[in-house]
């Protein structure tokens, strides 16, 4: 996910239960959702995300919008949230797999994980 | 933990045991609070990048481990674990934590990798992820 924070704006989750009212903003820790009705049968719609991205972080995303042949800023957004929702939601043993597969892709000092842990400590004492 | 994000020996089995920790309620672990800054620094050090170290970090904490927090008790006792033999601080901060908790909390060792087995088997009842059946 790099390149992307967490929301620091807002979310509106365009939707419509009878159970909400749609005028009542429900805040969860930095997020706020904001429910507007589009139909009364709908239950979730559409999402918009606003989120503060650096300008370095605004390159990385465009180059790989050109490299990655994507249409908008947005797709590649969309594409994201998709990978990590998925990502999210595997079971335990497959989630861990796919992040250290991941993990083995980003960076490697070839240093096993003892010795990575023993280096720190002897770091701490120096 | 930082088997967890490295394709190494015992990494598989890290991560089978993390899994049966979520699923199975007769399975329980404990940690140091102290081990987020290790498992980050570690993670540093191989040169991972701070997006995926903090990925890495919200993965270690949604799992059924619980990490408790490094107390002055705690430190109190590292001290003199420091003082008194030739430990690393934070080796001392893990051990006396496991002394604290492992009565009450009916732990049965402390786990470990190959590496630290030798400096800590004088001081807790040390098992490597071969000891245990996953």
């Amino acid at each position: 996910m790099k390149g992307l924070k967490e929301p620091s704006a807002s979310i509106r989750r365009h939707h419509q239960t009878d159970h909400e009212n749609p005028s009542q903003p429900i805040s969860s820790n930095n997020l706020v959702y904001h429910c507007k009705p589009i139909s009364r049968w709908l239950w979730v719609t559409e999402v918009t995300v606003a989120t503060k991205i650096g300008s370095e972080e605004l390159k990385r995303i465009d180059a790989i919008v050109r490299r990655r042949g994507l249409m908008n800023r947005s797709d590649l957004v969309r594409e994201a949230i998709r990978l990590y929702l998925s990502l999210s939601s595997l079971e335990t043993e497959a989630r861990l797999r796919m992040l250290r597969l991941i993990n083995e892709s980003v960076g490697a000092s070839g240093k096993s994980a003892g010795q990575l842990i023993e280096e720190a400590r002897k770091e701490e004492d120096a | 933990m930082v088997k967890l994000f490295k394709a190494e020996r015992s990494s598989d089995e890290i991560i089978k045991l993390v899994s049966i920790l979520d699923k199975d309620p007769k399975w329980y672990a404990t940690s140091s609070s102290w081990s987020f800054l290790e498992v980050a620094r570690a993670l540093r050090k191989d040169r991972k990048t701070r997006e995926l170290i903090e990925l890495d970090l919200r993965e270690l904490r949604s799992h059924k481990i619980s990490f408790l927090p490094v107390t002055d008790r705690i430190i109190s006792e590292a001290e003199s674990l420091v003082a008194s033999t030739n430990t690393y601080a934070a080796d001392a901060v893990h051990v006396s934590t496991y002394r604290n908790i492992a009565r009450r909390l009916h732990l049965d060792g402390f786990l470990c990798d190959d590496i630290h087995y030798e400096r800590f088997k004088r001081q807790v009842p040390v098992k490597t992820i071969a000891d245990i059946k996953v």
